[in-house]
């Protein structure tokens, strides 16, 4: 089934420039930068939706992940936790996250409504702009605004291993995450690790904040 | 001439410090040309990414996902519909 479905956009050129992390012949992406990617993904799917029977398996296989200080640690957590949780209970948590009854949940991951406490202003504004330029556009098959956690974590992804095209240099990768990231998804990590309903979610928030803090540190050493 | 010399050895030695005195001559030139990343390279491993490898790499294998940001051509196999994502961009739905 192709895309074209919720917050999804689509690529209106390849014409991105390759990135100097990326050997220019064989196209290969840094093997650090795959890790980037790959959490990146992880947080997307998890943070998008409820997690299928699917995601939920793989999740819980991250309980395996060694148990090093920090993100590692994170990560098997999630796992053990993901273990200890039928999906009913984990979509129960979701709901009660992002959802709520009616009045929407405890956390509302858009950098609009993070940052100004109204979801169409002037962050999803600039990030719309942005994507034109990168050439992903909205598909506009939902109403769902662009700015959400979860599809400026995919964009990432999509930046760094070339799902939109040519994966993009590390000083664009940089430029998007400080423009759209940097100011506000250590604090929505932050709270939803320590929300009220995040059980399954908590480490989540915490591999979410311990990894924004290193894309930041690690983008400042990337040469101006 | 000589200026220059001095600033190549300098930077093979940066390269053999970082890579350790088993660092073949091949492995100080091909970091050389790297050198720019090397920093940030390390700090990323050292950041403690690498060792989740395996199990994230399952993950987002499988999880082209859920807010779905395709190219235009299609080229990205990407995005498989399940239930819940549907449910979700309804539940989701201003």
């Amino acid at each position: 089934m192709q895309a074209d479905v919720g917050t999804g956009a689509e690529l209106l050129n390849q014409s991105q420039t390759a990135s100097d992390s990326v050997n220019q012949s064989s196209g290969v992406v840094a093997e650090e930068d795959i890790l980037r990617a790959q959490v990146y993904g992880l947080l997307s799917r998890v943070l998008a939706a409820p997690m299928s029977d699917e995601t939920l398996e793989i999740v819980r296989g991250l309980s395996d992940v060694e148990d090093n200080p920090g993100i590692g640690a994170a990560m098997k957590a999630f796992g053990d936790v993901a273990v200890r949780t039928p999906r009913g209970k984990a979509e129960e948590e979701y709901s009660a996250l992002f959802h709520g009854m009616g009045s929407g949940g405890e956390i509302h991951p858009y950098a609009s409504y993070f940052l100004t406490g109204f979801i169409y202003e002037k962050p999803l504004a600039d990030l719309r702009q942005d994507l034109t330029e990168l050439g992903i556009n909205r598909s506009g098959v939902s109403d769902e605004p662009e700015d959400h956690i979860a599809f400026l974590c995919e964009i990432m992804h999509g930046l760094i291993t070339g799902t939109f095209g040519a994966p993009a240099t590390l000083e664009r990768q940089r430029e998007f995450f400080n423009r759209h990231m940097s100011t506000w998804a250590v604090k929505v990590f932050e709270d939803l690790e320590s929300a009220k309903s995040a059980a399954l979610y908590m480490p989540v928030g915490t591999i979410g904040k311990l990894f924004m803090a290193v894309e930041a540190e690690a983008f400042g050493m990337v040469a101006a | 001439m000589g200026w220059w010399r001095l600033k190549v050895a300098a930077e093979s030695r940066v390269a053999m410090v970082l890579l350790g005195d088993g660092a073949t001559e091949k492995e100080c030139a091909m970091a050389k040309t790297e050198q720019k990343s090397l920093p940030r390279r390390e700090f990323l491993k050292v950041a403690g990414i690498t060792g989740t490898a395996a199990g994230v790499a399952a993950v987002s294998l499988s999880g082209k996902s859920a807010s779905a940001a395709t190219p235009e051509s299609g080229k990205t196999a990407g995005y498989q519909e399940t239930e819940h994502v549907k449910t979700y961009y309804e539940l989701a739905r201003f």
